[in-house]
């Protein structure tokens, strides 16, 4: 399936949390911040957010900034 | 006599005035001991999309567990995108504090003032402390207020050049007339303009690119840090009168030499 991950297209496979997707791109899931379909999910709900076909993500995090 | 000059902002009680950025380190090691040197004890940082194929860019892990986090809108070019990202930061779990930046000119990264109003007043009501980048411009300033800010964060000089104390007048009208605290951001670049912000009676300063593209930023930071309480001390002094005649400083009566006199 696909969901549009920071506004591109990614494929990812079925019954993947937000958690397991975080950890897929070797990013610890402590210094990210999720939103989901302009939801914000918490960092703990990462692990029972379950991703759908067609959902649009942001994955942030903080960076260097005046 | 201890010295008790506090800056109290947001519900904190600060010592510093000179707030400090973390962008443009050449090495983000070097924040800590830049904290340190200069005592600063609120630090920006902005929020970006996650490199989807590298590593994020953690800058936290540098940034002293003792610090205010402010972090900023940076990138919003709307109220609405100024507010989501404030959302989103409070939800890093980092406290409430938020600078509103909405910049929608690239070349001249000048404040939207009325986006930002707008989105002043939508994060003060959900309970961030707003402290607003602006043009330094009264009515502006007046609409913020209104709008719910914390204080009032008016441009020295265009974001990074490093040229001063460019809108000197205006922000002086925005300290005499304006009842918050006024934080001069945005194009200071040496401690020397940094300390005239102050002596004319900012609330504080925040300095980022001028001490971290310094060829030594832990010493610059420090100088910043020197630069801020000086000024501070000195707006507390009261300074003396300017005059265009030359007054003396020494009695101008018993020189040698002199003669006759009163019997």
């Amino acid at each position: 399936m696909h969901i549009t991950l920071n506004g591109e297209s990614r494929h990812i496979a079925p019954g993947q949390t937000l958690r397991d997707l975080i950890l897929s791109m070797n990013l610890d899931p402590a210094v990210v911040v999720a939103e989901l379909n302009r939801d914000i999910v918490p960092g703990a709900q990462f692990a029972a957010a379950v991703l759908r076909d067609g959902d649009r993500l942001e994955l942030l995090s903080f960076v260097g900034g005046g | 006599m201890e010295h008790t000059d506090i800056f109290e902002l947001g519900g904190k009680r600060l010592t510093s005035r000179l707030f400090t950025g973390t962008g443009k380190y050449g090495d983000d090691c070097l924040i800590p001991a830049v904290c340190e040197a200069s005592g600063s004890q609120v630090i920006t940082v902005a929020l970006r999309r996650v490199e989807l194929d590298g590593r994020a860019d953690n800058v936290m892990r540098h940034i002293p567990g003792h610090m205010t986090l402010l972090p900023n809108t940076s990138g919003a070019r709307t109220a609405d995108e100024a507010v989501r990202i404030a959302r989103l930061a409070r939800a890093m779990g980092c406290g409430d504090w938020i600078k509103i930046e909405v910049i929608s000119d690239n070349r001249h990264l000048l404040p939207d003032g009325y986006e930002t109003a707008r989105a002043t007043e939508t994060l003060a009501k959900e309970g961030f402390v707003v402290l607003p980048y602006m043009n330094p411009d009264l009515y502006v300033a007046r609409s913020l207020a209104d709008a719910g800010a914390a204080a009032i964060m008016p441009l020295g000089a265009p974001i990074g050049t490093n040229r001063g104390l460019r809108t000197e007048e205006m922000i002086r009208i925005l300290i005499e007339e304006m009842d918050l605290p006024i934080i001069v951001d945005a194009g200071i670049g040496t401690p020397s303009q940094a300390c005239q912000a102050m002596e004319m009676g900012a609330a504080a300063c925040l300095v980022n690119t001028a001490i971290a593209t310094a060829s030594d930023p832990v010493l610059m930071g420090r100088a910043f840090g020197r630069a801020v309480a000086a000024g501070r001390e000195a707006f507390l002094a009261g300074p003396g009168a300017v005059s265009s005649l030359a007054r003396a400083s020494s009695p101008l009566t018993g020189f040698l030499g002199e003669t006759g006199g009163a019997a």
